[in-house]
């Protein structure tokens, strides 16, 4: 019995050791919707790398923003420390702007989740590391239509032309 | 010499029923339009109810050979009564033109016979009277062309991409156009 929890211990222990990373640091690279003529949501892509000074690879990570959670995908399973983090938003509701990520480990996002449902400031708890993504915003059309000017041009003209032609009957 | 030979021919006006001065009036009266006239007003038609199958093929992706016939019709359609609202618009305006130009038509022309002592008072009248009828039909038709074509081209228009923005192209075509030619032809025939 004493042999077979010893062992569980130690077999475990890489594993404690690997949640844990001490001071991250990211390169990220991300993409944000261009052309919103044809869509209703903008899509916010991040793609990253996270170094761990401890080495520590392979976490699960969250991502938080406005305290809506985010899912954190392993890019590559060979590659374990790559990660991307996307979402959507209507594009109405879209800033233009930096948008900044908060990514939390396992007992980061547990805290996170405590927080969010005792209606605390998500805020308050501190992430592992933040990614930023900046949204320059994207293309809406023109701000005036083509069709709209030329309507407009036209009314103009026959105005002009119906002020003159009541000029000339009266 | 001259008044005797402007006599005989009042004879012979007379003979058709009016002198010269009176069939001077009813053209200007007349709804009748001279052929060079027609031949503008159909021409000036045509070209702008062309202008609308650009909007069609470019914009609206209209399959030109499968619309053809209906582009046709259309065309010849709005080509015959925009030339009808043209007509309709000039013989409306002429009048009104003719009088309001009248007075300076008629110094103008005094003043270029002037110095024509040969010529009668009443030739000079009658002169100014030509004139001002010359210059009412030009001014009637260019300003005709240019209203029923501001006209037609804005309700074309308006039809074309606000109110029947929601129809297949095909009949976003037809009633645009027809609405267009209709109402043109429709309010030319108005007196105001």
């Amino acid at each position: 019995m004493w042999s077979f929890v010893v062992s569980l211990t130690i077999l475990q222990l890489p594993l404690l050791f690997a949640a844990q990373c001490t001071n991250p640091e990211i390169t990220s690279l991300s993409y944000t919707t261009q052309d919103g003529m044809v869509v209703s949501e903008v899509a916010f892509i991040s793609e990253f790398t996270l170094e761990c000074a401890n080495k520590a690879s392979g976490l699960t990570l969250y991502g938080e923003i406005d305290g809506k959670i985010l899912p954190v995908m392993k890019v590559d399973d060979r590659v374990h420390n790559k990660y991307q983090v996307s979402w959507t938003e209507e594009i109405k509701k879209a800033h233009s702007g930096d948008y900044v990520i908060g990514l939390y480990d396992e007992e980061g996002f547990s805290n996170l989740k405590k927080a969010i449902r005792g209606g605390e400031d998500p805020k308050s708890v501190a992430p592992l590391t933040t990614i930023t993504v900046n949204y320059s915003g994207a293309y809406l059309g023109p701000w005036i239509n083509c069709e709209f000017l030329a309507a407009v041009s036209l009314i103009g003209a026959w105005y002009v032309a119906f002020v003159h032609k009541s000029k000339l009957l009266s | 010499m001259g008044q005797k030979s402007r006599d005989s021919k009042d004879r012979k006006d007379k003979d058709l029923g009016f002198t010269k001065e009176e069939e001077i009036l009813l053209q200007d009266f007349s709804r009748n339009v001279s052929t060079k006239s027609s031949a503008l007003f159909y021409g000036n038609a045509f070209i702008v109810s062309v202008i609308p199958l650009w909007l069609y093929w470019r914009i609206h992706m209209v399959d030109v050979y499968s619309t053809l016939i209906w582009f046709i019709l259309g065309t010849a359609a709005s080509t015959y009564l925009v030339a009808f609202a043209y007509k309709n618009t000039k013989f409306i305006l002429k009048h009104k033109i003719a009088i309001k130009r009248e007075e300076a038509v008629a110094r103008e022309v005094n003043r270029k016979l002037a110095d024509d002592k040969k010529m009668s008072k009443k030739e000079k009248d009658e002169r100014a009277l030509w004139k001002k009828n010359e210059v009412a039909d030009y001014e009637a038709t260019t300003f005709s062309i240019f209203y029923n074509n501001a006209l037609f081209l804005t309700i074309m228009m308006l039809f074309s991409f606000y109110l029947l923005r929601s129809f297949t192209p095909t009949a976003n075509y037809l009633f645009s156009i027809g609405s267009a030619c209709g109402l043109a032809a429709l309010l030319s025939t108005g007196t105001q």
